[in-house]
């Protein structure tokens, strides 16, 4: 037996993360040392739980870690997976290296959904979602539902025709939520935030919401990772090996966009994840994706906590969208692996 | 191999890719059996990789029936043709960086279950594969860093991982020097000598196809109006009418069939 990608990897990438998210529920306003927060989340823990006594840190603490900032961890770090496995995806399956999650018009389609539950004022509420996630998720669906049906040729999709119609879509939506702004400028400031993402409204019933739908779609994603290989060496040739590519093509761009619905409307629009990650997980191992989903499922995750870490703490205590930390940091590092790659050739 | 294959059938096919365009194919009826090394050959435009590309299911015709042992190809699940069927195109796409061993991998994909890694049976497969290819040294390079003449051996060496009983080939050998040419039909040959497969093969050169083949199709605008055994069908009036030229034939010795010579003006 030989698995595609090594176990090593995983469970270093995973000691990363789990430390990653120590550090970070350590850090903040109230600072707290890193053996105290482990303690704290140890405690938690089914059977480790007896192992460690937290008597004497009071419940302030336990509060803080556990009720404020670990849900918000778990939270940027499922994004972060999720919407990485997708880039990975995307670029596989429409054979472009400029595919990102929010390539298809679903962000444009919750950011419409966001503006309009924020303009209207509307509570509805699901899953711990509130009227804007309610509202963004929706918004999400319809636009890619739209983009979807367009595309289609015959029953086929035509990959060409998603990535225009997707783009022309994108950019259809947001010129209709900057019209909408400038008819109630006092929002402005709302909606334009909740565009670049933020994980402050994180808590455990969304999280509960994400963890299904994020463990239940990248299963499928890595199921199909095989047949995913085999139709970017060509369509002919994965028929050939067996694979029904329509099939395949269309469950994972609607389980992409379930993913991607799911993540936007939670935590806002966060761009670059699904760009770089799967690019840097792909130029050190390589383009096949029975690796480079899980590698790219670990990294996407410490990367989106690494950055919403850095985005609650470095101005502290004003909040930095996170997506503004994904794209500074995130954009030289990885210019800097494009000339680093290019030397190696 | 535990599957077999004792002929493919097509029966009046037809494939039009509109209503308003031409039939690519018009009313095709072929029997290719079990243990031959088949050649097709004709000009461009013929309808070769069309016909292919019916045998392997990829369209589906505008009329008219393939048949693998007698059930319709289409009731046959596309998982299941592809332990009968193997297929290597025309253009290999190298642009993705997969490595060697990595593509010849690929040609487990029909047996291979969702979230089970490669089993023992099939990295065997996948070894002795590249060792009948002479691929084995090439097994962590990427398939974008090597040569031609090496990338048609790591596919042929996917066909032969897929492990089934017939290959099908589009112009396997119209890109490569003369010497990578005799190579690769000589281990196309060795295919059907020493593991049993039945060889289809779209071909330009004549020589070539006259060399190592053991039967002919010769179509032409669309239909087959030969095929048969070489012998039988290596005539120069056979050549004319198939590629409107005169060609003659000179005898060489240690070749057990003429040598094909187009005459120019």
């Amino acid at each position: 037996m030989k698995t595609d990608f090594k176990w090593i990897r995983i469970i270093e990438l995973s000691l990363i993360l789990f430390v990653a998210m120590i550090v970070a529920v350590s850090v903040g306003s109230a600072n707290l040392s890193v053996e105290d927060s482990l303690k704290i989340v140890l405690d938690k823990l089914p059977l480790l739980g007896n192992l460690v006594d937290v008597s004497d840190l009071g419940t302030t603490y336990e509060v803080i870690v556990w009720k404020v900032r670990m849900p918000r961890i778990i939270m940027s770090a499922l994004v972060g997976g999720a919407l990485a496995v997708v880039g990975a995806a995307f670029q596989g399956v429409f054979g472009n290296s400029l595919a990102d999650p929010h390539i298809l018009g679903v962000s444009s389609g919750a950011a419409l959904g966001a503006t309009f539950g924020m303009l209207t004022g509307i509570s509805v509420s699901f899953f711990g979602l509130g009227p804007i996630g309610v509202f963004a998720f929706i918004g999400a669906i319809i636009a890619v539902f739209f983009v979807y049906n367009v595309s289609k040729i015959g029953g086929e999709i035509s990959t060409t025709n998603m990535l225009l119609t997707g783009t022309a879509i994108s950019t259809m939506l947001s010129s209709i939520i900057s019209l909408l702004m400038t008819f109630d400028q006092e929002r402005i400031d709302r909606v334009y935030m909740w565009t670049l993402g933020s994980f402050t409204a994180a808590n455990w019933e969304k999280n509960a919401f994400l963890v299904i739908i994020v463990t239940i779609g990248v299963a499928i994603m890595f199921s199909l990772s095989g047949k995913l290989n085999v139709m970017m060496m060509g369509e002919e040739e994965a028929k050939s090996l067996g694979v029904d590519t329509v099939r395949t093509r269309r469950t994972i761009i609607i389980v992409s966009s379930m993913l991607v619905a799911s993540s936007v409307s939670v935590s806002g629009v966060i761009g670059f994840v699904g760009l770089i990650i799967p690019h840097t997980v792909r130029m050190i191992g390589g383009p096949n994706n029975k690796k480079l989903m899980p590698y790219a499922f670990l990294c996407g995750a410490i990367f989106l906590l690494m950055c919403d870490t850095i985005a609650r703490t470095i101005a502290s205590p004003t909040e930095i969208p996170v997506g503004i930390i994904t794209s500074i940091f995130g954009a030289p590092y990885f210019v800097a692996l494009i000339i680093k790659n290019k030397k190696k050739v | 191999m535990e599957e077999r294959l004792q002929q493919i059938s097509a029966e009046n096919i037809v494939w039009q890719p509109s209503k308003k365009k031409a039939p690519v194919l018009d009313h095709i009826d072929l029997e290719l059996k079990e243990g031959c090394f088949y050649g097709i050959l004709g000009p461009n435009g013929a309808g070769k990789t069309s016909l292919v590309r019916q045998l392997l299911r990829f369209k589906d015709s505008t009329s008219g029936t393939v048949s693998l042992d007698y059930t319709d190809i289409r009731d046959i699940k596309r998982n299941d043709i592809a332990k009968k069927l193997a297929f290597l195109p025309q253009i290999i796409n190298s642009s993705v960086d997969f490595t060697v061993q990595e593509v010849v991998a690929m040609g487990r994909e029909p047996y291979r279950k969702n979230f089970v890694p490669l089993s023992n049976e099939d990295i065997k497969a996948i070894d002795e594969a590249m060792k009948f290819t002479d691929c084995e040294k090439l097994r962590d390079k990427s398939i974008s860093f090597i040569s031609g003449g090496e990338r048609q051996r790591v596919m042929i060496a996917r066909t032969i991982a897929q492990d089934t009983p017939w290959i099908i080939l589009d112009e396997p050998v119209s890109s490569l020097d003369i010497t990578h040419q005799t190579q690769l039909m000589r281990l196309l040959d060795n295919l059907r000598n020493e593991k049993k497969k039945t060889v289809v093969a779209i071909l330009h050169d004549i020589n070539l196809a006259t060399g190592f083949c053991t039967h002919l199709v010769f179509m032409k605008n669309g239909r087959v109006f030969k095929e048969g055994a070489v012998e039988e069908l290596l005539t120069q009036e056979n050549l004319k009418e198939l590629y409107d030229m005169e060609f003659e034939f000179i005898d060489v010795e240690g070749r057990n069939r003429p040598y094909v010579v187009p005459k120019y003006l």
